[in-house]
């Protein structure tokens, strides 16, 4: 990256991020309105707190916060080492169906989830997995391993073997070769599957609403759609409850970011 | 970092030898690879082996299930074997066709267009802007926004007076109503799709581009040669596996992508939207009609696969994706 | 073993363990009978049931002590998903709420629905007289009793009397004729500033068949499918009739609307004064007053004759993997639920119950008694209620879309006539 750039470059950056953000604007502003929230936006607009009073006090979203962070977090602690040893394992090892298996990876990718919920939860039904929020951040880290092993085996693809071989010259097992040497190169591949995962899973609505059928169980998003009912829409309330669900995605990047920049110490051929 | 460990496990030096150079042991060569990839095998099961576990435990069954369904009718709790007939029947509805080629047309449409956003986004950041840190974390929002956010936004954008007929109100006099115009309606979806997912290309093309070393780009600049010019032959093939991960991920997951399409237009004015994956929801969960949502699924698979396949069998040579 | 191996294989049975811990932890306990009590599982959608229905359930386990309730609420958004799952699968709740709209035809034709005919009906405050003849009418099919009607679904025409008075048009009586209709949109159309003659939701398909065209068909005298699904009247003089005047009323609406799906965006146009008229039900009156408490309005009819007087409506049903040893416990649940003054808190609107309506407190006021006085005429579904209907409901939208959009209705008909044939044989 060249050199920090003036004032006209960050101005443009901020105007781009803006206009991508556009239709997103739309739902804040409406959030700290009242109610009828599809109605003229700028005429009478007098903004009120009133949609996140409710949101905070009248419903159990922070306790649905919870929830969507265990299921969240169990994804991710669970999806980063194994699709890492995996993606190692594809990269490095070469053995006889590697590359079917491989294949077979992105094969689980295809089918939407919609066709893949219904035998879902059937298996959920026969291990008594229901309302197991440990249970569905499994499932959750099941559906975006393709991802990161993708991504992490393409990293250490770009990683030459003689830095394998002058470890193993000094003397590690393959093990220690992986933990201490390649391990810290691919840190924003890592970092990256790891935001992918979270965010992957925290908007996830279809698993949550199927696996998930304890109301103290619920996901944030779950709750979200709640306020979706069978005679009535709280459409104040869904504005406001998505403000607040969008956070933690941009804050998990936000905290996350400095990792995606890869340090390159010269010399290493992409 | 790196400890001396005199250590030796017994296995390693197969393993050792696979990473250096070919062994000369008894039994020549040919064993040697045997040997080599026996003992590999112990090995990818342990590296390997924690992924497809958890791939088997999860996700076998939902796939074995769908292949097996789809040769199935039930009803009334009672599966009678029907062969292809439910293939047939949706082959000869005539609502196959044109799913089919919505199904490709959005994924064409929606991939071309996620990439190309997501790239000049990414050129752009792709200097040093202290604002940057907090402009990109936002720039995530279109794709972490909950889908019934972005879709109700979406349409409210797309309604008769909202905010894109009155942006184009001095060039025509009544805007259309997108999503109700049979014409109009799958590139409104279309946009909306490419506004969604740009930000995944944005992130993983920025850094790939970020791991271009400087003087790569400075040299290519003092020889005098175009922006345009250092992009197409140093910056892309530079990336080059970055884009090919995020192309075969993102293909996939635009052909089967759901969500958004539905919640905006169910399926569209007379099926005008309905790709492949709407259908499938439909029959399961409209009609209730499981094994012919279960052949939906497999038709998908193979589609998709059809178009997978060629693409991994012609990079044959670079040793996978 | 590798140091790599042997480290794996430990970390997984760790793993394993934790999952198996949190699992035994926190998984919900198999509803089943163990030293004589009953578990019994009742499933809703979020909202759907009144809010003092579980206190009745808690009277009605303190007077039964061996039979233990638990409840789960699923948001309306994925009902019907996590329904069919739970059907599929074959495990799910023992008694759940089922919409008439589409659900209870599907479903039932399906299998997933047990015939309670035998079982169910018949217990004290099951029976045909307990409940009005029409609701009644409505979950009897040929092939058995598959549910209890809940609450009721009549529909009326809504007219803004605010609206009415800006386009200095004469208020409606409690029936109305088809140009008079006509006539109002126009004029309230003309009113500009945002403000639409009539709306609806163009793109649910169980809203158009119950809500518009529907009743507009039987209103010009005739049927969509007959009765026993084997013959179909697509281009039957009454069908093109109300079709033709459909596009005609539309034309007051925004366009938007051919493809909306949600039915909230009619309502929430309708209270703040957007919209002149709309077709829905009774639901929607306490929804209308919550968003504008000052709302004016009125409901009329084109005619007394509504479409099926349950749908909008729910249905309580039993599925049909429910093991044959719970059905007295259940009997015993529907027997108490289904008194008088219980029964209101099934729903909280509008019960199917007769002697609940004296009751019900929330539904006293002039504005609900058109749906009343509905309810005991003349009522049934636009489509019949058989595994076919979905295909059939999604055929008749499509065509009416077609026409909306600009194709003749004569044409529109005619395909549609075919697709409806080749669905019936």
């Amino acid at each position: 990256m060249s050199r920090a750039k003036g004032l006209a470059w960050n101005i443009a950056a901020v105007l781009i991020c803006l206009i991508m953000l556009l239709p997103l604007l739309w739902t804040l502003v409406e959030s700290f309105h009242g109610s009828n929230v599809f109605g003229p936006v700028f005429t009478a607009f007098r903004p009120t707190l009133a949609n996140y009073r409710f949101v905070f006090t009248r419903t159990q979203l922070l306790h649905q916060f919870a929830n969507s962070f265990i299921a969240c977090l169990a994804a991710t602690v669970v999806s980063v080492p194994v699709t890492t040893m995996a993606a190692y394992g594809y990269s490095r090892l070469r053995f006889r169906g590697k590359r079917a298996l491989y294949f077979g990876v992105l094969v689980t990718q295809i089918l939407p989830a919609t066709a893949l919920v219904i035998p879902l939860y059937k298996v959920w039904s026969l291990g008594h997995l229901f309302n197991n929020l440990l249970a569905l951040g499994v499932a959750y880290a099941a559906f975006n391993m393709a991802l990161g092993i993708l991504l992490v085996k393409n990293f250490l693809d770009n990683l030459p073997v003689s830095l394998d071989e002058a470890a193993v010259l000094d003397g590690c097992s393959r093990w220690k070769v992986f933990w201490f040497v390649l391990r810290p190169l691919v840190t924003p591949a890592v970092a990256a599957t790891a935001v992918f995962v979270f965010v992957n899973a925290w908007q996830d609505y279809l698993l949550a609403s199927s696996l998930i059928t304890n109301a103290s169980d619920f996901t944030a998003n779950v709750g979200l759609y709640s306020f979706e009912g069978a005679f009535t829409t709280n459409w104040g309330a869904i504005l406001a409850t998505s403000v607040l669900v969008s956070l933690p995605s941009v804050v998990m990047f936000a905290s996350t970011q400095r990792y995606f920049v890869r340090v390159v110490s010269g010399g290493v051929k992409g | 970092m790196l400890r001396a460990d005199s250590r030796e496990e017994p296995g390693l030096h197969a393993d050792q030898q696979a990473v250096t150079r070919p062994a000369v042991r008894p039994g020549g060569r040919r064993a040697a690879r045997v040997r080599r990839a026996a003992s590999n095998l112990g090995a990818a099961a342990a590296w390997i082996g924690p992924s497809y576990l958890i791939f088997i435990l999860i996700m076998a069954f939902p796939i074995v299930w769908n292949v097996v369904e789809s040769f199935f009718s039930t009803s009334y709790g009672k599966s009678t074997f029907v062969g292809l007939s439910n293939f047939r029947q949706i082959i000869d509805s005539g609502q196959f066709y044109s799913s089919l080629f919505l199904t490709l047309y959005w994924t064409a449409g929606v991939f071309i267009g996620q990439f190309i956003l997501g790239l000049l986004l990414a050129l752009f950041f792709n200097r040093q802007l202290w604002v940057s840190r907090f402009v990109r974390p936002l720039m995530l929002l279109p794709w972490a926004v909950p889908g019934i956010v972005s879709s109700t936004a979406w349409v409210f954008l797309y309604s008769q007076n909202g905010l894109i007929n009155e942006i184009l109100s001095p060039f025509v006099k009544s805007g259309p109503a997108w999503l109700a115009d049979p014409h109009l309606v799958m590139p409104a979806v279309i946009v909306a799709g490419i506004w969604k997912g740009a930000p995944f290309y944005f992130l993983m093309l920025l850094a790939g581009l970020q791991t271009i070393p400087a003087e790569l780009v400075e040299a290519a600049k003092l020889d005098g040669a175009g922006r345009l010019k250092i992009l197409v032959r140093i910056e892309l093939p530079y990336i080059r596996n970055i884009i090919a991960v995020t192309s075969v991920l993102g293909l996939i997951w635009t052909a089967n992508y759901f969500d958004g399409i539905y919640l905006m237009t169910g399926g569209g004015p007379i099926n005008d939207t309905t790709t492949l994956p709407i259908w499938i929801y439909n029959t399961a969960f409209s009609a209730f009609n499981l094994s012919e949502a279960a052949a939906l699924s497999v038709i998908l698979l193979v589609l998709v696969l059809l178009i997978a396949v060629p693409y991994l069998l012609l990079r044959r040579g670079d040793d996978d994706v | 073993m590798t140091a790599t191996l042997r480290r794996t294989l430990s970390l997984m049975g760790a793993a394993t363990l934790i999952a198996a811990a949190a699992a035994a932890c926190s998984s919900s306990p198999s509803p089943s009978s163990s030293s004589g009590t009953t578990q019994l599982t009742i499933w809703s959608c979020t909202g759907c049931w009144g809010t003092t229905f579980p206190a009745v359930l808690n009277q009605f386990e303190k007077a039964h002590r061996n039979i233990k309730i638990s409840t789960r609420a699923i948001p309306f958004a994925s009902y019907d998903t996590v329904l069919s799952e739970a059907f599929a699968a074959g495990s799910g709740p023992d008694i759940v709420w089922i919409n008439t709209s589409g659900d209870y035809g599907l479903f039932s034709s399906k299998g997933y629905l047990k015939d309670i005919s035998g079982s169910i009906v018949g217990a004290p405050n099951v029976r045909q007289s307990d409940f009005y003849p029409n609701e009644w009418k409505e979950v009897v099919l040929r092939q058995g009793t598959f549910g209890i009607p809940i609450d009721t679904g009549t529909r009326a025409l809504y007219w803004n009397k605010t609206l009415f008075k800006q386009a200095h048009l004469a208020p409606f009586g409690t029936t109305v004729t088809w140009p008079q209709v006509l006539n109002a949109a126009q004029k309230i159309n003309a009113l500009g500033g945002g403000v639409s003659g009539f709306r609806y939701a163009g793109g649910e398909k169980w809203a158009m068949l119950y809500n518009n065209i529907g009743p507009l068909v039987y209103e010009a005298g005739g049927q969509l499918v007959n009765n026993s699904a084997t013959q179909a009247y697509a281009t039957s003089a009454p069908v093109q009739q109300a079709v033709a005047y459909w596009d005609k009323l539309i034309a007051y609406a925004p366009k938007a609307d051919i493809t909306q799906q949600d039915q909230t965006v009619a309502v929430d146009a309708f209270a703040s004064n957007k919209a002149g008229m709309y077709y829905n039900g009774f639901w929607d009156i306490p929804t209308m007053l919550q968003a504008n408490p000052k709302l004016q309005f009125g409901e009329s009819l084109m005619k007394d004759v509504t479409v099926d007087s349950n749908t909008g409506g729910w249905i309580l049903s039993v599925p049909s993997y429910v093991d044959s040893s719970k059905l007295a416990a259940i009997r015993d649940l529907y027997s108490y639920v289904f008194a008088p003054q219980r029964e209101i808190t099934l729903t909280g609107i509008m019960p199917a119950v007769k002697a609940s309506t004296p009751l019900d407190k929330s539904i006293e006021g002039p504005q609900y008694q058109l749906f009343w006085n509905i309810l005991k005429e003349h009522a049934q579904q636009p489509l019949p209620l058989t595994a076919n209907m979905y295909g059939e409901a999604i055929d008749v939208l499509n065509a009416v879309e077609s026409t909306e959009l600009g194709q003749s209705v004569p044409s529109a008909m005619g395909s549609l006539q075919q697709k409806l044939g080749a669905l019936l044989k």
